[in-house]
């Protein structure tokens, strides 16, 4: 059993940790947290063991658990920093460029609600409706955060513009 | 500023090698803090189950129990005379108490039942009385017998000590 389980573990790990690291990424600015974030999120599919109806189903109980735990990481204020990596000794990954970007800058002045649908709609490419899913909200409700999330953007940053696939 | 170079870039991003590792070293140490929880939350209810039944079994058992006590002894040797007194100087009167009903399942001679009045009723087999009866027994020199809720006993009386003593037989 013990041997099922780590292998279940692995193989949505495989299938889903890009996905969940991005996205925490995206919420907690470091490496560090966005880490604790995505193995806290494991650790509760581990305690919990859900029962899905489709992979779609899990797909979204993932992205869900990993935006509410960075939402509680990001309220308790104990989220590290943004430093550099030349000034760590830090493996360096793919992280760097985005962090360092004028994306990760716009994402961090939006208000939380507008940061998840944006990065879901426009940097993962979720449709609305599979937002509505994931965030378990309708999906008017999805469109509205969308439309006031650009408004935010162009009130804020005049010049910039989205790019929709 | 969120252009397809930026989205690309983002999308190229991986979780780190040593993620894996550490995900796996934790849900492992999960998984092992259930299995021991698991245990010890079955060993608790099997250990309250346990403790249940014997408090069960313990309080039937109380409530079935009966607490003999002897209440007055024989004013006069049992073994006397039996003209030369009258009956209530060989009486011996025993108190039985129980948590729950007093089934009389087989008596033997001698003994009758003291009612609320102190007046003598004759008793026999199969007398259901709730929680607290009052035997007279005549004393002599015959032990008497009493079966009540299941359980025997014997009831001398000695005579230099002027003792009446209830023994369980079974």
């Amino acid at each position: 059993m013990a041997n099922n389980t780590s292998i279940d573990i692995s193989k949505a790990y495989d299938e889903y940790s890009d996905l969940l690291y991005r996205l925490a990424l995206s919420h907690l600015g470091n490496r560090e947290d966005a880490m604790d974030a995505v193995q806290d999120v494991f650790v509760k599919y581990v305690s919990l063991k859900r029962d899905f109806s489709d992979s779609e189903h899990k797909k979204a109980w993932f992205i869900r658990v990993t935006i509410n735990r960075c939402v509680d990481l990001f309220r308790k204020r104990n989220v590290r920093a943004y430093t550099p990596l030349d000034e760590t000794d830090e493996i360096p990954d793919n992280s760097e460029n985005f962090l360092a970007s004028s994306v990760k800058s716009m994402l961090d002045s939006l208000p939380e609600k507008f940061k998840t649908v944006i990065i879901l709609h426009y940097l993962e490419g979720f449709s609305v409706e599979e937002i509505s899913n994931v965030l378990e909200i309708s999906v008017s409700a999805v469109k509205m955060r969308l439309a006031r999330a650009r408004d935010f953007v162009k009130a804020n940053y005049p010049k910039e513009s989205f790019y929709d696939e | 500023m969120m252009n397809k170079l930026d989205i690309e870039a983002y999308r190229q991003i991986k979780a780190p090698a040593e993620l894996k590792e550490a995900v796996m070293r934790a849900t492992s140490k999960t998984e092992k803090k259930k299995f021991v929880f698991n245990i010890r939350t079955i060993s608790s209810i099997a250990a309250c189950f346990v403790f249940l039944m014997v408090g069960i079994v313990f309080a039937v058992n109380q409530n079935a129990r009966i607490d003999f006590s002897v209440e007055s002894l024989p004013k006069t040797s049992a073994y006397a005379e039996a003209d030369a007194r009258s009956m209530d100087e060989i009486l011996g009167i025993i108190n039985l108490k129980s948590g729950s009903k007093i089934k009389i399942d087989s008596i033997s001679e001698g003994f009758y039942l003291i009612d609320e009045v102190g007046e003598k009723q004759a008793i026999k087999s199969g007398f259901v009385s709730e929680r607290e009866i009052k035997l007279g027994w005549i004393v002599s020199d015959r032990d008497g017998y009493i079966k009540v809720n299941g359980k025997e006993y014997k009831v001398v009386y000695s005579e230099p000590e002027n003792e009446i003593e209830i023994i369980e037989i079974k």
